[in-house]
C-alpha cells in the first residue's frame, strides 16, 4: 500500500513535471532548426541546423549584448546587496533615533509599484545625460525595499547580538565589527538576494527598452526581441540566442537553490 | 527585540542607512512625485507643458473605455490564474516535501525554471506554440484527428485571454513552490510526526497543519501577486509583438490582453503619441487600484483570522 502511494505520487509528479518543462524543451530544440522548417514540421526532436544558427547570432552582435547584460547585472547584484545589507544591517542591531519610522517607511514603499514613477526616472536619466548609457539599469538596484526589509529580518533572526558585542568590547571598528564578525553569517541571505538581484537584472526587458536605443548598448532580451528584425525573421536563431541566455541562470540556480531555500527559511519567511 | 546598548549618538547607524536614503531619495521619491506633476500636465515630447489640472484623469475614468477594458482585463487574469496558483503551489510543495520524493532538488528546479526564462523568450515560444498555421499546437490537434481545421487561438478574444492566464501560471508556479518549500522547510518535523502518530490522514495534516502554518506566506504571495498582477505587462506585450504569422498589435484581439500599465507604456513611450502627461495618469490611476485592492485583501486576512 506503501508502495504505491510512493510510486504514484513520484510518476504523477514527474509526469507534471515534463508538462511544465515542454515549452523549455521546445525552446531548447527549435535552436537547432532552420527557421522555415519550424513550421513545416513537429519540431519535436533535434534537427541539424544548430552551427547555422549559431553563427547568424554570432554575426550579430550577440556576444556584445551577453557582455552587457552580464556586467549590468553583476554591477546590479553588487550594489543591490551591499546597500540593502548595510541598511538592514542597521534596523537590526542598532538603536537610534527615528529608527521606527524610518523602517516603517521603507515598509509602507514596498507597497508602492515599480512602475509608478518610471516616466520621470527616465526623463530625469534624460536630464543626467544617462539616457543611452548603461547607468539608468544599474543605478534601479538602489531602489530595494523588499531587499532592506529582508536582510533586516535574517539578520536580526540570525545574527546573535553577543558576538557583536564581543566584538566591540576587543577593540573592532564598527566596519571592522561589520566585516569581520557579521559578514559570514550574512552571507546565506545575501546569496539568496544576490539570485533574486541577479534574475531581475537579467531578464528586465522595459527599463532598457525605454532608455537605450543603440544596438551595441543592447542587453541580451533586447538584442534578441530585435535579432529577428535586424536580417529576417529568424526564429531558429533568436530561440538559439535566448536558450544560451538562460543557460547561466540555471547553472546559477543549480548550484544555489539549496542557498536559496535556506535564505528565504531564515529570512522573510521566519519573519 | 533587544538593543545593543549603543549610545544614541553614535553615528555609525546614520553612516549605514545614508546611502539607501540619499539614493531612495534622488532615484525613486523624486521620479514618483514628479511623475504625479507631470499627470497634472499636457507634458509631451514636442514641448506641451501645459498645466491642464485634472483633466488627463477625467479623460481616463469617463472617456476612456481603453483604460477600463485594461483594469478589467487585469482582474480577468488574476481571478484565472491566482487561486490557481495557490492551491497547485502548496499541493506541488507538500508532494516534493514529502518523504516520498528524493531527488527534491531536481523537482524544485524544474518547476523553477519556467521562473528563469526570460519574458522575451516565453513571448516567442507561446507565440509560436499557439500561432494559426504554423503553430504546434494546431499541428499537433490536426495530426492526431482532434480538429479538421485549424484554430486562430491568438485571433479571437476568448482563447488570447486563457493563453495570457496559462503564461502566468506556467510562469510564476515555480516562485510559488519555490516559497512554500521554504516555509515547509521552516516547520518542526516532529509536528507531522506527532499528527500521523496521532492517526491523522493526509488530507487532514494538509488541511490542519500544512495550510494554516503557510498563512504569512499566502499573505506575503497574494499581496504581492495583486500588486504585480494589476501591473501586468510583458507577457501580453511579448506575445503580441508579431511573431510568426501574427502581426505585432496592440493589446491583442479586440484589446482583450490590453493591460493598464501596457497602455502606460504605449502613450508615453510608443506609437507617434509620446503623451508623458497621459501616461503619468495611467500610472497613477493604476495605483490607486492597486492600493485599494492592497488594503482590501490585507482586511480579508485578517478578519479570517480573528473568524477562527
Amino acid at each position: 500500500m506503501k508502495g504505491l502511494i510512493k510510486w504514484s505520487s513520484i510518476s504523477l509528479l514527474s509526469i507534471f513535471c515534463l508538462i511544465f518543462l515542454f515549452p523549455f524543451y521546445m525552446m531548447i530544440v527549435m535552436g537547432t532548426y532552420y527557421s522555415e522548417d519550424l513550421f513545416r514540421e513537429l519540431p519535436i526532436l533535434p534537427s541539424n541546423y544548430l552551427l547555422e544558427n549559431l553563427k547568424t547570432i554570432m554575426s550579430a552582435n550577440f556576444l556584445l549584448n551577453y557582455w552587457n547584460s552580464f556586467y549590468v547585472a553583476v554591477l546590479f547584484t553588487v550594489l543591490s546587496v551591499g546597500v540593502a545589507g548595510l541598511t538592514g544591517y542597521a534596523f537590526a542591531k542598532f538603536e537610534f533615533k527615528g529608527r521606527n519610522v524610518l523602517y516603517g517607511f521603507i515598509l509602507a514603499t514596498m507597497m508602492i509599484p515599480g512602475q509608478l514613477g518610471l516616466i520621470a526616472y527616465v526623463m530625469e536619466m534624460k536630464w543626467f545625460h544617462l539616457n543611452n548609457t548603461h547607468a539608468p539599469l544599474i543605478l534601479a538596484a538602489l531602489n530595494n525595499a523588499f531587499g532592506v526589509f529582508f536582510m533586516a529580518q535574517f539578520i536580526r533572526s540570525s545574527v546573535p547580538t553577543e558576538v557583536i558585542e564581543s566584538g566591540r568590547i576587543d577593540g573592532c571598528s564598527e566596519p571592522g565589527v561589520l566585516i569581520r564578525i557579521v559578514l559570514p553569517f550574512m552571507l546565506p541571505a545575501m546569496s539568496t538576494l544576490g539570485l533574486i538581484s541577479f534574475l531581475g537584472s537579467w531578464n528586465n526587458y522595459l527599463l532598457p527598452l525605454v532608455t537605450i536605443n543603440k544596438p551595441e548598448l543592447y542587453t541580451l532580451p533586447l538584442g534578441i526581441a530585435n535579432l529577428s528584425t535586424v536580417f529576417r525573421t529568424d526564429y531558429s536563431a533568436s530561440i538559439l540566442g535566448l536558450t544560451l541566455g538562460t543557460l547561466p541562470l540555471i547553472i546559477l540556480f543549480l548550484f544555489g537553490s539549496k542557498t536559496l531555500v535556506q535564505g528565504l527559511t531564515g529570512g522573510a519567511v521566519k519573519g | 527585540m533587544k538593543a545593543s546598548g549603543m549610545s544614541r549618538k553614535n553615528k555609525w547607524p546614520y553612516l549605514f542607512i545614508a546611502p539607501y536614503f540619499v539614493s531612495y531619495a534622488v532615484l525613486s521619491l523624486f521620479p514618483i512625485v514628479f511623475t504625479f506633476y507631470m499627470s497634472l500636465t499636457d507634458w509631451d515630447l514636442y514641448g506641451n507643458r501645459n498645466f491642464i489640472g485634472l483633466e488627463n484623469y477625467k479623460q481616463l475614468f469617463f472617456h476612456d473605455s481603453y483604460f477600463w477594458k485594461s483594469l478589467l482585463n487585469v482582474f480577468l487574469f488574476l481571478l484565472g490564474y491566482l487561486p490557481a496558483l495557490v492551491i497547485v503551489g502548496m499541493l506541488l510543495a507538500s508532494v516534493i516535501e514529502s518523504k516520498l520524493i528524493r531527488r527534491k532538488t531536481f523537482f524544485r528546479l524544474s518547476v523553477f525554471s519556467a521562473y528563469m526564462t526570460t519574458p522575451v523568450a516565453v513571448g516567442i515560444i507561446f507565440a509560436l506554440f499557439f500561432d494559426w498555421q504554423g503553430g504546434i499546437l494546431n499541428q499537433l490537434f490536426v495530426e492526431i484527428g482532434l480538429l479538421t481545421e485549424k484554430i486562430n487561438w491568438l485571433g479571437s478574444a476568448d482563447s488570447a485571454r486563457w493563453i495570457v492566464i496559462t503564461m502566468v501560471f506556467w510562469k510564476n508556479l515555480g516562485y510559488f513552490v519555490m516559497f512554500y518549500t521554504a516555509g515547509m522547510a521552516s516547520v518542526d518535523r516532529s509536528i507531522y510526526e506527532a499528527a500521523i502518530i496521532d492517526g491523522a490522514s493526509a488530507k487532514d495534516v494538509f488541511f490542519r497543519i500544512t495550510m494554516p502554518l503557510l498563512k504569512p506566506i499566502n499573505l506575503f504571495l497574494i499581496i504581492t501577486s495583486i500588486i504585480s498582477g494589476l501591473q501586468l505587462v510583458e507577457e501580453p506585450m511579448l506575445l503580441f509583438s508579431g511573431w510568426a504569422s501574427g502581426s505585432s498589435m496592440v493589446g491583442g484581439p479586440d484589446g482583450s490582453t490590453f493591460t493598464p500599465i501596457w497602455y502606460m507604456f504605449d502613450a508615453s513611450f510608443d506609437s507617434s503619441a509620446f503623451k508623458y502627461g497621459k501616461g503619468a495618469a495611467i500610472a497613477y490611476s493604476t495605483f490607486l487600484f492597486i492600493a485599494l485592492f492592497s488594503v482590501i485583501s490585507i482586511k480579508w486576512f485578517n478578519k479570517e483570522d480573528k473568524g477562527r
